[in-house]
């Protein structure tokens, strides 16, 4: 009898647990909109990366998702003094996994750069400026509870005049890629003199330093990529962190979009980064 | 001498040679002076009847509901609900699947008052709005207005919901109770001597002490272990009588929600620790001077919180919110010629903490807490005048907001400008009702009011949770205020056992809130109500019912078809677009079937449009992050919302004066998926993407067995 019991209850709180069948979600409206994310670091090349923004219940794998990358289009890049046409080539290390990259123009602190982007039929414009440059006064190392894990900061002396925000990824000898600090530092464009930064990379499970999260190891020797973006693309990043973190959780009310600086039917984001970089031995 | 429901009942008593005498009975009052009692033997009563007319005569005095019949109707998972039950009355929707939440003509969640034996309650639901917090073996009377809302209500603009506990002294000692599947409830009530009645009673959940283990120690999923849900509610009351004219009552509530989640992987959180609840208390004084006047005061204090702690990215956090009230209200009665008057004074003083997120190992965040203090008083006055055919209802409500200085959780907190800034806000509320009889078996209903509130509760995600936070008219955002215009033909048929009725309505806001800001902004951010939308709505629609009374087979049919559109100059380009809760259908369907003394089979079925929400139409990859692109707002509609429930109520044989009954419900007959909420379901690794809309459905086909006892 006991069994039957248990039996009829298992069946009954199973069904509590619940299914969880897709939506009949028909697509509202669907329009293409041309992708953009490019960047000009300063001594660096500019880079942008091109794609198509894939309708919601579309299942996309490895092969089927490069439908939606953007492999022959015009990419010009200008200063005022030089244009040039970017080249192209895979890229397997990101997404989308085709790069646009430019081999003469160098970005510099403080000036100004214009793309343009043509892709069936459609012309795309935006403008950047890489910001002034700045001072990362000191990396400072921090005990934790574990003898060999640490934490670091960083301080920057910031400009009263500048309204910009920082990003900081960092670089640990077993990763293969930067990875992002999900903080955007000063993304209220309001503080001032000199900040302490904690720096928190937040690894995917796919890289090899997830385990250690946002510690690091004694021994291991980091590279730190600070960059400083100015007050529109701290907009646009400021709600990208926050898309990324809540992005599971639909019932958000999500009413604002993100803060494009790409011309209609484009979207997404160009700007111009202030690089400093840092390398720390961690004691 | 027992509470009347009616504001001025005149009473014939008609015994066979004997004079009839008439008495005039004060609404809410003790009278004991009137009727003087006569112990005599008499031959034989002829008593005759002829069906009462409910809804055609009744005035401005709202709806009031039979919770005994309530209680026949299935109920999920074994426990009775009267109060969620009132989903099936016309006007009134539910708000999500399972849930104790209602709108009400087109309003929100937050915009119903709630009265528990005249305390103000915030939160009404348990587990996820699946249970109400009110305890049905205590519930004594429930009427609630949707529309020509009397001055002496006030603070919220949809509904007034009112409840009364144990008004009743009882006869002899009751002890009720229910054992249910996942909760089960005990209540005493008893007279201490002739004088002194108290009640108490008690209902408790085991789902995490019982019931989990015991499927874990079955081999279900073992996860489900290291999840809890429980939740818990207590009353305490008493009725003392001073004198025969001079009453004095108390209650107590405190009731919480605990849920205990380990691991939840969308919203990278981790030891998810959340607890909720309302804590309920009053005394109440009410005294008869003359048999045509009388007072009432009553004393309330409210509390209602909710905390939880949680690890986000490997961060501990704290995240809480907090509404505490102070209410004083009096009322004063007098009934001369035929008008009823009424008149009193409603002063509330609250202090909020409308969301607070604390970083717990850095103190720095915690000085963002900052508590809103505000002090409303409303002065109001009423006639109700009946003559002939023609009742008129006419009042005026007079409110003054007085929004105080904030007050810092911490005194390193320093505050703004803005923040210590008193505001102002006067209104008055003019109400109007009328029903005019146009035979014994018809009448028309038309009513106007303005309503005004000041105290808001804004959501942010919108579940079953109470993931809200609190704010209060000030310098910043200005008070909500309604205009609602309603009228309606009711007709009695067949000798008054079938009631019909269409009511049509339009009910015009201002100064609506929606969150505008993202989850973020709430830590950055230390005046949240720069994060708010200010924006109007207005709705409209018609109501029809169908209703059969009396006989083996009671019932009634509820059918509304409304419209409800908001325009914010924020949301979708300041263009007007379709409310989340907008619901164009709404209808139910209730049976009731008395087989014989013992049986009764009752049966419900309800429909509505599904509600409206603000989903992505695509996504795309930015720096590595998959980011969701919207469409026009609110354009999806979820899946229409359908249930069908069945219930046999069987009475058991008195055994040793214990009456119980044995109810077997089948809650959602044909197994319907209504969507309990929606969700992201994110695959993004390996160069895979599957990013799809999913949607959690909570109560499929529930079968359920319960025992309800009382001695």
């Amino acid at each position: 009898m006991q069994k039957y019991i248990y039996l009829i209850s298992i069946i009954y709180f199973g069904l509590l647990v619940g299914c969880n069948p897709d939506l009949d979600y028909s697509i509202k409206g669907y329009t293409q909109k041309i992708i953009v994310e490019g960047v000009i670091e300063s001594g660096k090349y500019p880079v942008v990366y091109l794609s198509l923004n894939v309708p919601l219940s579309k299942s996309v794998d490895t092969t089927t998702i490069l439908d939606y990358v953007i492999r022959y289009a015009k990419v010009t890049v200008s200063n005022g003094d030089k244009t040039e046409i970017l080249t192209s080539k895979w890229d397997k290390s990101y997404f989308p996994p085709y790069v646009y990259k430019g081999t003469e123009i160098i970005g510099e602190e403080g000036r100004t750069y214009d793309l343009k982007v043509e892709y069936g039929g459609y012309t795309l414009y935006s403008s950047t400026t890489i910001p002034a440059g700045f001072q990362v006064e000191s990396v400072g190392m921090n005990q934790t509870a574990v003898d060999s894990l640490r934490t670091l900061t960083v301080k920057i002396n910031l400009n009263d005049n500048v309204k910009n925000s920082y990003r900081i990824q960092t670089w640990k000898r077993k990763d293969t890629r930067f990875i992002k600090t999900p903080v955007l530092f000063n993304d209220g464009l309001n503080l001032s003199g000199i900040q302490t930064f904690q720096i928190s990379p937040y690894p995917a499970k796919t890289d090899s330093s997830f385990t250690e999260g946002k510690y690091f190891v004694v021994g291991d020797t980091v590279d730190i990529k600070i960059s400083a973006i100015d007050s529109v693309s701290t907009l646009f990043f400021k709600d990208l962190n926050m898309f990324s973190l809540v992005s599971g959780n639909i019932a958000v009310t999500e009413v604002k979009p993100l803060h494009s600086n790409i011309s209609e039917p484009g979207f997404g984001i160009w700007y111009g980064a202030a690089i400093r970089m840092e390398r720390v031995i961690i004691k | 001498m027992r509470h009347i429901l009616f504001a001025l009942a005149a009473m014939f008593v008609t015994l066979v040679t004997y004079a009839q005498q008439t008495y005039h009975i004060l609404k809410d009052t003790t009278d004991s002076n009137s009727i003087i009692l006569k112990v005599q033997q008499i031959k034989e009563i002829d008593v005759r009847s002829s069906y009462p007319l409910s809804k055609i005569k009744s005035g401005s005095s709202g709806i009031s509901v039979d919770v005994n019949e309530l209680k026949k109707l299935p109920n999920l998972l074994g426990d009775s609900d009267p109060f969620k039950a009132l989903q099936y009355m016309g006007g009134i929707s539910q708000a999500g699947e399972a849930s104790a939440n209602m709108n009400v003509r087109g309003g929100d969640n937050d915009q119903n008052v709630i009265l528990l034996n005249g305390c103000p309650v915030e939160s009404p639901t348990h587990i996820l709005g699946l249970f109400s917090i009110f305890n049905p073996d205590l519930i004594d009377q429930m009427r609630y207005f949707k529309s020509g809302i009397p001055s002496e209500y006030g603070g919220r603009l949809s509904s007034v919901i009112d409840i009364k506990n144990n008004v009743q002294a009882p006869v002899n000692t009751e002890i009720a109770g229910n054992l249910g599947v996942l909760a089960s409830r005990i209540s005493l009530k008893t007279s201490l001597n002739k004088d002194l009645a108290v009640y108490a009673a008690l209902r408790m959940s085991y789902l995490g002490t019982v019931v989990i283990p015991m499927l874990v120690r079955l081999g279900i999923n073992p996860r489900l272990a290291q999840n809890n849900f429980e939740f818990y509610d207590t009353n305490f009351g008493f009725n003392y009588k001073l004198s025969s004219a001079t009453r004095l009552s108390g209650h107590f509530y405190a009731g919480d929600d605990k849920l205990e989640v380990s691991c939840n992987d969308k919203f990278v959180i981790e030891d998810n620790a959340s607890r909720w609840g309302n804590r309920v208390g009053g005394v109440q004084l009410s005294h008869v001077f003359t048999p045509v006047f009388s007072m009432i005061h009553n004393l309330n204090v409210s509390n209602f919180y909710t905390t939880s702690n949680l690890n986000w990215l490997n961060t501990p956090y704290n995240v809480n919110s907090e509404r505490t009230t102070f209410n004083y209200k009096s009322d004063f009665m007098l009934v001369a010629d035929n008008h009823n008057l009424k008149t009193g004074l409603d002063i509330t003083v609250a202090n909020l903490l409308p969301f607070a997120f604390n970083k717990e190992t850095n103190d720095t965040l915690n000085s963002r807490l900052k508590y809103n203090q505000f002090t409303d008083i409303a002065l109001y006055f009423r006639d109700e005048w009946e003559k002939g055919p023609v009742l008129i209802n006419a009042g005026i409500r007079a409110a003054v907001h007085l929004k105080h200085p904030d007050r810092p959780f911490s005194t390193s907190m320093a505050l703004n400008e803005l923040m210590v800034t008193e505001k102002l806000y006067t209104a008055i509320e003019p109400r109007f009702f009328s029903r005019w009889l146009l035979d014994e078996a018809s009448s028309v209903k038309v009513s106007a009011s303005k309503h005004f509130q000041f105290s808001n509760r804004v959501q942010l995600i919108n579940l079953g949770l109470p993931v809200e936070i609190f704010v209060s008219a000030s310098e910043q955002v200005k008070p909500s205020s309604l205009w609602h215009f309603s009228g309606g033909y009711f007709r009695s048929l067949c000798d008054n056992k079938w009631e019909f009725s269409v009511e049509a309505y339009y009910k015009s806001f201002a100064n609506l809130l929606e969150y505008g800001g993202k989850l973020n902004d709430l830590m950055i951010e230390d005046n949240i109500e720069k994060l708010l939308y200010r924006g109007r709505a207005y709705a409209y629609g018609s109501e029809f019912m169908l209703r059969k009374n009396y006989g083996k087979f009671t019932g009634w049919f509820n059918y509304t078809l409304g419209w409800n559109f908001r325009q914010f100059d924020d949301i979708n380009n300041g263009m007007p677009y379709l409310a989340t809760n907008d619901r164009r259908h709404d209808m139910s369907l209730i049976g009731i079937y008395q087989i014989n003394d013992k049986l009764s089979l009752s049966v419900a079925y309800v429909y509505a449009t599904g509600s409206r929400l603000n989903l992505p139409r695509s996504w795309y990859i930015v720096d590595g992050n998959v980011v969701l692109e919207y469409s026009k707002h609110n354009s999806f509609v979820m899946p229409d919302y359908h249930r069908l429930d069945l219930s046999l109520v069987y009475k058991l044989p008195v055994w040793n004066k214990l009456n119980s009954e044995l109810n077997i419900s089948i809650y959602n007959v044909y197994n319907r998926a209504n969507p309990f909420m929606v969700y992201y379901n994110t695959v993004a690794e390996g160069g895979n993407f599957d990013y799809k809309i999913k949607m959690h459905y909570l109560t499929p086909i529930l079968p359920s067995l319960s025992w309800t006892f009382r001695f």
